[in-house]
Order: structure tokens, then C-alpha cells, then sequence
């Protein structure tokens, strides 16, 4: 027979651990809106705004209407005006530049003779999303252009503009060549979890008060913990790639030393960031809830992995800064798609470092051979 | 302030106290060990001797007072006592998944014992401990009793000057418990310092001195045989024929200290049983007890014990 006494009991019991357990408190009243409130940030958000360079070999009264008309809200934000076709590479293999748009001599004139004329928007394939939602606007502001203000500028019906889209770096646009080794930051996040639990463990399970009493000093504890996950991590790459390489079939441009710099760097700097934030628990259990709260969840949804990130909106800025995965995703797209020499990323890896580095330091300094 | 020039004491404790929150745990403890003593911390549980030991330890810092540890200030200079001292905490603090031998190994490594010396010392440390077979099993399949007797062999690697052991033989059957005091007494006559904490008194008959902690406050501290002179009470054993009207009656007497049932005998705690017992008896009879095998025996440490707590409580 099943006891209604019994089960408000347990249920009685339970209510004391949750409401005499901060942290659990917190997580079941707080984190609730916590997720929604970031998760509401990143549904809500769309790309509201591309990178445009334009080289404009026309030079027409049409021409530069159509300039104006595609990029007068601001959505398009014209970066530079260009004069020659290679500039584009140069500019957007810096990141400057996300879409370039290309108006080639004589567009004016075939349209006048009441012919299509073709017009070329190279996008930047490595961020796909990005990628496809500027050709697909791109696409629409043509048609409209075309439909409005040719009639206006006295070009026949038959003369429309047929934009052409070129993906470069990743030219059939997949979104698994640049979700997948964006991805792999995320999945990475595993050996940093696993460290997380480790320190936490050793506190919980009592271990840590024995060692308190040694010589052992704070440098050597924490370096001695992320030395060994750090091999872990890096030995885990091989796994990933095999998959990525076999699996997905994602071409890898960049050379295997590059992968494994930007990834130490990576590990550096989420390595640091875990040890800062699991200092301040005592159980696994509240290790492994920070961790999916401050590193899992948001390392998919605020670094640029499914959704650019909102630059527009400074405290996102400031999140995705301090996330060694939003870095560690223009990394790894960086060396798989383009394959660029690495001192293109130098700034990304230089950020990665300043992240381990600071955190660290700081995990130093919180950290006590004392219980409380 | 108390701090020693005496050479003699290695561990020194001046108004040491120690609060949670607004809760104190230990209040103005001042306490003096001498080199070379096994020293008790006996206490019901809450009354301080975790906390206590964790402050000696440095692994806590007092809220208020100080501690002197092999001529050391426990916050300034706690990583000068760390290397002359061995804490064994309550809870098992080895690594489970790790060998006999790799536990040792580790602490050999923390305490930086290396060179000849180092295989000399694990060699010592596991005959010591009577491990010397089994180096490869690994901790967490040790029985209770082994992983204490690990434990210590871990504490003892560096050899310190220092022991400090809190509740090492809680949980652990009787003749581990004996076997790990004789390891303690061997420890004790090669001249290290123990301060142990016990629950249990007979623990405590075995040291040198112990301090009698409740509530956060060191209520007495002497030798076995001081603290068991303060109790000036004796006790009477006797066979009642029927044993829970016995106990009723006398529980509420006056004179009677405390009442406990030993199998088929009544242990009665008296404050003077050449004036009590005559009374008692008086009351037996009336209330149709016969009573047989009657002798006065010592408080042992455990009705002093009580004793000592029970004046503290009234």
C-alpha cells in the first residue's frame, strides 16, 4: 500500500535540502530565468547587420542607386569602397569584411537594352548563417530594386538585376563545414568539465583537508590538476578529427600544429576560467551545474557557433569576450576553412592567453589550504 | 600572551576560539602540550575536537587567539609547521582508486622524500602498518580498520615531530582499534607527539593527559587518573531480581548521580555510598526488590566522564 504519509516525508525532506542548500536554491528559483533570459537574448536576435565592401566598376547613375538603395537602412553597412577585385580577399580574410559586393562594367547597359544583367555578391562562407541570411537579403533588395526604381530610371521591364552569390572559403555554403569544427570548442568543454569535477571531488570527498595539512603549495595543486587534463584534452583531438575529417568530411586547410597551438590556447584559457569559478563550490554536484551554466550552455549560443554574436548589446559583447569558446571558434573555423597562416589569428590566440592567464592568476590568489 | 619559551611544549594554544557564523565552536581555549605526550581530546560529539584539531592542523584559522605549533604561529607561518607535523582528518582522506604503495608514493612526493631514504621509509611505514604484502590493493578495498592504519602510514612518510589524529579509530572493530593504539604507543616511545581526539574511554585511559572538551570549552585537563579523581562519587553494582522496578525507583533519588543497566546488573552512580546506600536499600525494600552480589567499584574514565558533563549541564 502506497503511504500518502510516507511521501509528504520524503517530500517534506527534500524541501529542507533544497531550501537549506543555497546553491540548490538558487538553481531551482533563479536559473529557470536565468536560461530563459539567455535564451530569449539568442531567439530574439537576428543578424541585423553585415559588413559590406563594394567595388562598383560600373560607376552609373544606376549603379550607385542601387548602391544606395541596398545599403541606405544601415542593414548593409558599407566598410569601403573598393578598386580592385583583390582588395576583397584581403579585407575579408582580415574578418573586415562579410559580404563584398561587385558591380561589373556594363550592368547599366544591359539593363538599359532591356536585358538581365548579373551582379556578384561574394559572401564569407565560414560563418554560414551569416553567410546565407546576407544573400538572402541581398536577393530580396535586388528583386525590389528591380521592380521599384528601374521603371523609375526608365529601364525596360525585361532589364533586371540577377544577383549571383559566391561563397568563399567554403564555397556550397554547408553549414556543417562551419558548424562542426565550431563545434568542437563546444565538445572540448568536456576535459575542462572533468577538471572542474576533479577539484571539486577532491573537497568533497574529504581528501582535500589531509592535503591542506602538507607542504603543497597553490601553484603546484592547481598547475599539477590542469597538467593532466590538459594531456587528456589534447589527446582527445585526435578522436575529434578523425570524425570531422572522416565523418563530416570537413577539409582541414590549416596544418595539425596550428589546431593543436589554438587548441592549448583554448584549454588555457577555459581551464583558468573553470578553476576560478570551482573554487568557490564544495561538491561535484554544484561543480557540474555551474559548469553547464556558465561554459555549456552558453559557449552554444553566445560565441558565434549557431547565432553571430549581438555586438550591438555591450553586456553580450562582455560575455562573449570572456567565453574561451567564442574565440576558439573563429580559431578552429579559421584553421580548418581558411587555413591561414596563424599569425592572421593572432588576435583571438592573444585574447585566449590574456583569459588563462588572468583567471588563473586570480585562481591563485582566491585559493586557500584552508577548510571553513 | 602565552607563548613558550619553555622548550619543552610543542604545541600551545593562547584564548583560542573559533566561531561558524555566530556559533562557536571552540571558546578561549588555553592549552599546553609537552613534547613527546600522547595528549586525548575527549568530548561528546559537537563539543569542539574536530575544530580543534583543524585549527593545530592550520587547515582552519581561528577567529580569535592563537596557536604556537613546533615554535610556529599557525597564520603567519603555517607552511613552517606544515612539514613537522602529520593530521590525519576524520574522514578518509586517501585516494580510493589509488594502491597501497601509490598512496604512499604521493605523500612521499608531497612531503618530498626522495633519494635512499625514500624506499627505507616505505619499507618502515608498511611493516609498521603490517601492509607489507599487499601494496598493490587498492585503498578503497582496504577494510576500516586497514585504511586507518594506511592512513597513518601516509601521515608518518615525512616522519613528523607532530601527530595530529582526529577520531582515527571511529568505526573501526575492537582488536583494529587495539592494534592501531599499539602502533600509537610504539609512535609514543620513539618520542613523537601525539594529540588524538576519542569517543571512546578507554582511548583515553591510554594517554598521557587528555582535556575533556564540551561545548567549545576545555572543561578539565589533567591526567587519566587527575580527572578521575575530581569525581568524588563511587559506584554500586548489585544483581536486583527485578531490574526495570529497580532502575525506576532509584533513578530519582536523591544522592544518585546516574542509573545504568549492565546485563542483569545496575551500575548506580553515588556521591557517597556510605551514606546513600544505606537509603537505597531502605527503598529497594520497599518497593519488594531483592537485591544479591553487591560491591562498591571506582569510577572508571566513563562515569567520570558523565559526571564531569552532567555538573557542566546542571
Amino acid at each position: 500500500m502506497m503511504s500518502l504519509k510516507r511521501l509528504v516525508a520524503i517530500s517534506r525532506k527534500e524541501f529542507h535540502h533544497v531550501t537549506r542548500d543555497p546553491r540548490t536554491l538558487l538553481l531551482v528559483l533563479v536559473a529557470p530565468a536565468f536560461l530563459l533570459m539567455m535564451l530569449a537574448y539568442v531567439f530574439a536576435f537576428d543578424v541585423d547587420q553585415f559588413s559590406v565592401v563594394v567595388l562598383d566598376q560600373d560607376r552609373t547613375d544606376v549603379s550607385r542607386r542601387y548602391i544606395a538603395d541596398l545599403t541606405g537602412d544601415g542593414v548593409f553597412e558599407v566598410v569601403s569602397y573598393l578598386n580592385s577585385y583583390d582588395e576583397i580577399e584581403r579585407l575579408m580574410q582580415a574578418g573586415r569584411a562579410k559580404v563584398a559586393l561587385v558591380i561589373p562594367h556594363g550592368v547599366t547597359a544591359n539593363l538599359l537594352a532591356g536585358r538581365s544583367a548579373e551582379v556578384q555578391a561574394v559572401i564569407d562562407g565560414v560563418d554560414s548563417i551569416t553567410g546565407q541570411q546576407a544573400a538572402a537579403q541581398l536577393e530580396a533588395r535586388s528583386r525590389t530594386f528591380s521592380l521599384k526604381l528601374l521603371p523609375v530610371a526608365r529601364i525596360p521591364a525585361s532589364g533586371f538585376i540577377d544577383i549571383r552569390t559566391l561563397a568563399w572559403y567554403n564555397p556550397s555554403i554547408k553549414s556543417l563545414n562551419s558548424m562542426v569544427p565550431g563545434l568542437i570548442g563546444v565538445v572540448l568543454i568536456m576535459p575542462t568539465l572533468a577538471l572542474a569535477l576533479a577539484f571539486a571531488r577532491e573537497k568533497e570527498l574529504g581528501s582535500f583537508e589531509g592535503l591542506a595539512s602538507t607542504p603543497i603549495r597553490g601553484v603546484e595543486y592547481l598547475f599539477g590538476k590542469i597538467l593532466t587534463y590538459l594531456g587528456f584534452g589534447m589527446v582527445s583531438l585526435i578522436p575529434i578529427l578523425i570524425a570531422a575529417q572522416a565523418w563530416f568530411q570537413v577539409p582541414l586547410h590549416g596544418t595539425l600544429v596550428d589546431l593543436a597551438v589554438v587548441t592549448l590556447a583554448y584549454f588555457f584559457a577555459s581551464f583558468g576560467l573553470a578553476m576560478l569559478v570551482v573554487n568557490f563550490v564544495k561538491s561535484q554536484q554544484a561543480a557540474m551545474l555551474i559548469m553547464i551554466l556558465v561554459f555549456f550552455i552558453p559557449s552554444f549560443f553566445l560565441t558565434g557557433l549557431i547565432v553571430p554574436i549581438d555586438t550591438s548589446s555591450p553586456a553580450m559583447a562582455v560575455v562573449s569576450g570572456v567565453l574561451p569558446a567564442s574565440h576558439y571558434v573563429v580559431l578552429a573555423r579559421g584553421v580548418f576553412l581558411k587555413g591561414l597562416p596563424l599569425v592572421e589569428f593572432a588576435g583571438p590566440i592573444a585574447l585566449l592567453i590574456i583569459i588563462g592567464t588572468a583567471t588563473l592568476t586570480l585562481s591563485l590568489a582566491v585559493f586557500k589550504k584552508r577548510i571553513s | 600572551m602565552r607563548v613558550s619559551n619553555n622548550p619543552s611544549v610543542i604545541i600551545c594554544t593562547t584564548q583560542l576560539s573559533r566561531s561558524f557564523r555566530k556559533i562557536a565552536a571552540l571558546r578561549a581555549i588555553d592549552l599546553s602540550i609537552q613534547r613527546g605526550e600522547i595528549f586525548g581530546l575527549v568530548g561528546p560529539d559537537g563539543a569542539g575536537k574536530t575544530t580543534m584539531l583543524r585549527l593545530l592542523a592550520a587547515v582552519m584559522t581561528p577567529t580569535a587567539g592563537q596557536v604556537t605549533v613546533v615554535g610556529h604561529d599557525s597564520v603567519k607561518d603555517a607552511e613552517k609547521i606544515r612539514g613537522q607535523v602529520g593530521y590525519m582528518p576524520q574522514r578518509f582522506s586517501l585516494y580510493g582508486d589509488l594502491s597501497v604503495q601509490e598512496n604512499l608514493q604521493f605523500y612521499a612526493d608531497i612531503f618530498g622524500v626522495h633519494g635512499p631514504e625514500r624506499q627505507r621509509r616505505f619499507e618502515q611505514v608498511l611493516s609498521f602498518a603490517h601492509m607489507s604484502d599487499i601494496p598493490d590493493r587498492r585503498a578503497k578495498q582496504l577494510s576500516g580498520g586497514m585504511q586507518k592504519k594506511l592512513g597513518l602510514a601516509c601521515t608518518l612518510i615525512h616522519r613528523p615531530d607532530v601527530l595530529l589524529l582526529d577520531e582515527p579509530t571511529t568505526g573501526v572493530d575492537p582488536v583494529s582499534r587495539r592494534e592501531f593504539w599499539d602502533l600509537l604507543t610504539e609512535l609514543h616511545l620513539q618520542g613523537t607527539t601525539i594529540v588524538v581526539s576519542t569517543p571512546y574511554m578507554d582511548e583515553a585511559e591510554r594517554c598521557n593527559r587528555i582535556g575533556l572538551l564540551f561545548k567549545g570549552e576545555l572543561i578539565e585537563c589533567g591526567t587519566p587518573r587527575e580527572i578521575k579523581a575530581l569525581v568524588q562519587g563511587q559506584v554500586v553494582e548489585f544483581h536486583p531480581d527485578r531490574l526495570e522496578v529497580a532502575r525506576a525507583v532509584l533513578s530519582h533519588q536523591p544522592g544518585v548521580l546516574e542509573v545504568q543497566v549492565y546485563g542483569t546488573l545496575l551500575h548506580v552512580f553515588v556521591e557517597d555510598a556510605t551514606v546513600v546506600w544505606p537509603r537505597l536499600q531502605t527503598v529497594l525494600g520497599e518497593a519488594e526488590v531483592k537485591v544479591d552480589n553487591v560491591r562498591l567499584i571506582h569510577p572508571r574514565m566513563e562515569e567520570a566522564f558523565i559526571s564531569l558533563i552532567r555538573r557542566q549541564v546542571g
